[in-house]
């Protein structure tokens, strides 16, 4: 491996790590409910923050993850036949491009509506406006456990590229993933795994 | 000499996709020195796609079209010249056009970026599209070297 390559692959790794927000984003939003914080007080407003401003950070780790990918691929020898690997890569490309789509209708399309509705808490009949905050970011709840799903593929992909797993282990590996990011939509994994 | 042009050109390039994402990170969350830092972050942007078109033009000129471009040509996946090249070479075309209009938008309306939706939508459009091309343009140039290195290219 050359010096380049291992950098590259350093910077490959540690974005794939640093996109693991979904999972905390699901577990703050689970502890939010325990506070039980009023709609719009400093607590929520805090916690509301962290979740908006997140999204800018996760398109900068999510096209340094592309573009160290494809570099890596393009340094792999995998060549451009249809093999095992390059399925599994173009899997894991594809899983990028459905957490980019994901993360962009949640910021161009729900949380401007969840900005709006904030601003219009304190005018307006408070309990319609909470009635429709709550749905939307429910919303933005389960966009959040499919993005933690599909990342949970795409490490799963990412792990069998020089050695392929069997489809079996694959759909057993990719069932238990589902079930992860049901338990933490649900819950706030007090067990760490459950 | 060829390493090092065809690094300068991916580098400048992938450096460019990065500032016009810094240009839509911070007008998702405007503060109070946005306005600086997004003409800053577009004028980077755009002097770096002006920098890898160069030195990517010059390499082609001078290497890859007498040196590479025939081994793709005569080697298993001729379509990688053909086709992937083809549309890069043409496709790429749209980033300087698309950098100057984003730069020229967000030089011209001040502190009207930051206040009107619609200016501040268009130019959030138009740096989701230069990054968008530009993810395309990196990979057709990923997916180009890695048909050259098939072929036996380096």
């Amino acid at each position: 491996m050359t010096m380049v390559v291992g950098i590259i692959t350093l910077l490959h790794i540690v974005s794939a790590i640093f996109m693991a927000w979904p999972l905390y984003a699901l577990i703050s939003v689970n502890e939010r409910k325990a506070v039980k914080a009023p709609l719009g007080d400093e607590t929520d407003t805090y916690m509301e923050n962290i979740i908006k401003k997140q999204a800018g950070r996760c398109y900068i780790f999510q096209i340094t993850a592309l573009i160290t990918g494809l570099y890596l691929w393009s340094r792999g020898n995998f060549g451009i036949a249809l093999s095992v690997p390059n399925l599994l890569m173009l899997g894991k490309f594809l899983g990028l491009f459905i957490l980019m789509g994901l993360l962009s209708y949640v910021v161009f399309v729900i949380q401007p509506k969840i900005d709006s509705l904030f601003a219009e808490l304190k005018k307006e009949n408070e309990e319609k406006v909470a009635s429709q905050l709550n749905k939307l970011r429910a919303k933005r709840k389960r966009f959040a456990a499919t993005c933690l799903f599909v990342l949970l593929a795409i490490i799963i992909f990412a792990v069998q590229i020089r050695e392929p797993l069997s489809l079996l282990v694959n759909v057993v590996l990719l069932v238990l993933a589902a079930l992860f990011s049901y338990r933490v939509y649900k819950s706030n994994i007090p067990y760490g795994w459950a | 000499m060829v390493n090092l042009l065809v690094t300068i050109h991916v580098i400048t390039g992938v450096l460019a996709i990065f500032a016009f994402l810094l240009v839509v990170v911070e007008l998702l969350d405007p503060k109070e020195k946005t306005a600086k830092r997004v003409k800053a972050f577009a004028l980077i942007g755009t002097i770096l796609i002006f920098v890898s078109w160069v030195v990517g033009g010059y390499y082609y000129v001078t290497y890859y079209g007498t040196d590479v471009k025939p081994l793709i040509k005569e080697g298993a996946s001729p379509w990688i010249h053909s086709v992937v090249m083809e549309t890069k070479e043409h496709v790429f075309l749209f980033l300087p056009f698309l950098s100057i209009l984003a730069t020229g938008i967000i030089f011209s309306s001040n502190a009207e970026l930051l206040k009107n939706h619609k200016t501040k939508l268009a130019v959030l459009l138009l740096c989701a599209l230069i990054i968008l091309i530009g993810l395309a343009i990196t990979g057709m140039g990923f997916l180009i070297s890695t048909g050259a290195r098939a072929a036996g290219v380096g």
